[in-house]
């Protein structure tokens, strides 16, 4: 039982580290535009599409 | 900016412009941000370039507007956190029981459990104890107070008492009323958005120098005195005076007319008209934000007072249920007295367990829903609160023009004259196709099929009178019957055009203003349900006859100023206003329900509650019973949140709220009150369609 204290310690940093990851995302715009990035997915797409066709 | 293609033709910028690094689209925001070399491009080419490609820049707003949520999701964050870890600390003692108090564990798990919970009480929950204390220096009260009392209570009960405490149940409280938050914040932002007046007027105008010399000035620069030359379609910036002989201006922004009124020179042009016509010259009279337009938007008149009037059902109950609760705990501190220790826990349960968690999830989660449910019907609130609104709406107020009507198509007939000249009509669609002016589009495209065009030579448009040109060696004249030379006709509601040849009258166009296709079934609709309908019009009561089945003749009432619109309005109760343009402004801003109609989104609706897509009037029924369903599912969690905390009052008063009951109990409640106002709003919604 003795391992607890240190599993405990270990969990708190890595959960820790997780959500200073997170709201460091949060602070730097991650999260402002959740819609724009879906448009531009089948935009990408859509250029290789037109290129092969254009270059066989 | 509304699709997919816009989005790439928008990013692909610096694939086909000189000088622009970089592009990204914010779509929410409909905004672009251009990085660009000034050396290589500069401003006014980027401008012009977006104009090409059909996105006219609008003035810079504030683009702080995309950061507001970061606050609320780092709290949401926190909470949550606080919450998952927490509950790992508290499930050893729940699952481990006397095995772990007796481990030797229990104090260290105590105090790691309070530094996780700290950051929640002094981060995550400080809009609750703001709010709360607002409340009290106002004197009113609100949701947030139990709520603060609640976590107050449950802190120092937890400090207080042996073993690990309600710390979990805390931060999952908070967690939950964040979420709530949260989901009301993420229906919003697909609601209306705030228009400001800047966003319309043009970013630049042409300034007329003294020695003839013309440049481009930006609208804050503009000051009395100056001459500015306002081309075709542009939008007068500031109220002025007419120097060039003539104007076309259109007003329909300011009043809704739709027909282009003509200025002379010497008279005063008002912000907001656009020219139709030839460019024309202007000397300011005041600054920009001086103008009439501005002092009318900006007036307290036509801002809808955002402080709501009208309860939520849980608002009315808010009002009383802090005094309940003290009631309650204090009867349950008296019942256990003398024996102390009991006496306070029992007063701390029961606050602890009355904390209105799932009352206030109730509202956010069923008007957050239902708001997104008429979004998508082509209704666009203002703020969730207003869907309490729609559900509230009895009488039914309608402007007529622009509403019940389209505002820029019209119905053409024509009555010939007895010695009509067989190429009459051909002359008459030939002329008007030489023209701009409404009226000689909707001819035109009356005409569309079949109709041979005729050359025309010295070809002359008269403003404000008619059209003349020279057919096969004859003058024709299509305008006014005294342009013409005609007999004024009967009168009705409509405008006439007449058509002459060598000064003999060849007959008439008799052009009406459709209804818009939906409108005579909406009408039947709301009737039958049982709305009493009124029609407010600024026009003649010549359409009298065509609204009468739907409005009863006592219920139409013509020749109406927006002040006598606003009057009529403000006498009744539970009403819905349903009109457009700023003339109808003050009317919106004092029914119970404002709601503009508009032909496109960006319409300007500062004193509505919400703004209806004009192909869209036809939902209104389903969204009032889409609302009407919402206030019955608020009502509905009401009575389920009322249930649960009798269930915590009966534990709390009896002594049995352990930290295990609190755990259970009050997550349960917000996840029912979460799934049933889910659920129910999409019920409703998919039973509508």
């Amino acid at each position: 039982m003795g391992v607890l204290p240190l599993l405990i310690a270990v969990a708190a940093i890595v959960a820790i580290g997780f959500l200073i990851g997170f709201l460091w995302a949060l602070h730097d715009g991650q999260f402002d535009d959740m819609v724009t990035p879906s448009m531009r997915f089948p935009l990408s797409d859509d250029t290789r599409v037109s290129d092969d066709t254009l270059d066989p | 900016m509304h699709c997919v293609q816009c989005v790439r033709s928008l990013e692909t910028l610096p694939e086909r412009v000189e000088g622009v690094w970089k592009s990204e689209v914010h779509f929410p925001s409909k905004s672009v941000r251009v990085s660009f070399d000034p050396a290589r491009i500069t401003e006014d080419e980027l401008e012009t370039q977006f104009r090409t490609m059909g996105f006219p820049p609008l003035p810079h707003h504030d683009a702080s507007t995309t950061h507001i949520h970061r606050p609320l999701i780092a709290r949401l964050a926190v909470a949550g956190f606080a919450f998952g870890n927490v509950m790992m600390m508290s499930l050893a003692d729940y699952v481990g029981g006397p095995t772990f108090r007796d481990s030797g564990f229990e104090y260290g798990f105590k105090v790691w459990s309070m530094v996780l919970t700290l950051p929640v009480l002094l981060f995550s929950a400080a809009p609750f104890f703001q709010r709360a204390w607002a409340g009290i220096r106002q004197r009113s009260m609100n949701l947030d107070m139990p709520v603060a009392l609640g976590i107050l209570t449950l802190t120092a009960q937890s400090l207080w008492m042996d073993g690990l405490g309600y710390f979990d149940s805390l931060a999952g409280l908070v967690f939950f009323l964040l979420l709530g938050q949260w989901y009301q914040n993420w229906s919003q932002a697909r609601l209306m958005r705030e228009h400001s007046l800047d966003e319309w007027l043009p970013v630049k105008v042409t300034q007329v120098q003294e020695d003839g010399q013309e440049n481009l000035v930006p609208l804050a620069a503009l000051n009395a005195g100056m001459t500015l030359r306002l081309l075709h379609g542009e939008i007068v910036p500031a109220d002025g005076r007419l120097t060039s002989p003539e104007a076309t201006l259109d007003l329909a922004f300011l009043n809704g007319e739709s027909m282009p009124k003509t200025v002379k020179s010497g008279q005063t042009i008002q912000a907001g008209s656009r020219n139709v016509g030839a460019s024309f010259h202007l000397v300011v009279d005041k600054a920009v934000n001086q103008s009439e337009l501005m002092r009318m938007w900006n007036s307290e008149a036509f801002q809808k007072d955002l402080r709501s009037t009208l309860l939520t059902p849980i608002d009315e109950v808010a009002q009383h249920f802090t005094w309940v609760v003290l009631t309650l705990a204090t009867i349950g501190w008296l019942a256990w007295w003398p024996d102390v220790t009991m006496a306070w826990t029992v007063f701390a349960s029961v606050l602890i367990v009355a904390c209105p968690c799932a009352l206030a999830l109730s509202i956010p989660f069923a008007y957050g829903a239902t708001a997104r449910h008429l979004a998508s019907r082509g209704f666009f609130l203002k703020h969730v609160d207003v869907v309490e609104r729609f559900a509230q709406i009895h009488d039914i107020v309608f402007d007529k023009t622009g509403t019940l009507t389209t505002s820029s198509t019209f119905t053409v007939q024509w009555h010939p004259a007895a010695d009509m000249s067989p190429m009459a009509i051909e002359a008459a669609v030939s002329l008007a196709n030489q023209s701009a002016h409404p009226l000689s589009r909707a001819l035109v495209s009356w005409s569309d099929v079949g109709v041979a065009k005729v050359p025309i030579t010295s070809y002359r448009e008269c403003p404000g009178q008619g059209l003349e040109g020279q057919i096969q060696g004859k003058t024709w004249r299509l305008g006014s019957a005294a342009f013409t030379g005609s007999s004024v006709p009967r009168s009705a509601e409509g405008t006439w055009v007449h058509l002459a040849c060598d000064g003999q009258t060849q007959g008439a166009f008799f052009l009406t203003r459709p209804l818009r296709p939906d409108a005579a079934k909406l009408l039947q609709t709301l009737k039958e349900q049982g709305h009493p309908l009124h029609l407010l019009s600024g026009d003649g009561d010549g359409e009298a006859p065509r609204f009468v089945t739907w409005f009863g003749s006592e219920h139409m009432h013509f020749q109406q100023s927006p002040q006598a619109k606003m009057d009529f309005v403000d006498r009744l109760d539970q009403v819905a206003m349903v009109g457009d343009g700023l003339n109808d402004a003050g009317a919106l801003r004092k029914a119970t329900l404002g709601l503009a109609v508009a032909d496109q989104l960006y319409a300007f609706t500062p004193s509505a509650d919400a703004l209806v897509e004009a192909s869209s009037l036809g939902n209104l029924p389903e969204a009032i019973a889409l609302a009407t369903s919402a206030r019955t599912t608020v009502k509905l969690l009401l009575a389920v949140s009322v249930a649960y905390n009798l269930v915590g009052l009966g534990f709390a008063l009896q002594g049995w709220l352990s930290p295990l009951v609190a755990a259970v109990l009050m997550p349960l409640s917000s996840l029912t009150v979460v799934v049933l106002a889910l659920t129910r709003a999409n019920l409703a919604a998919n039973k509508l369609t």
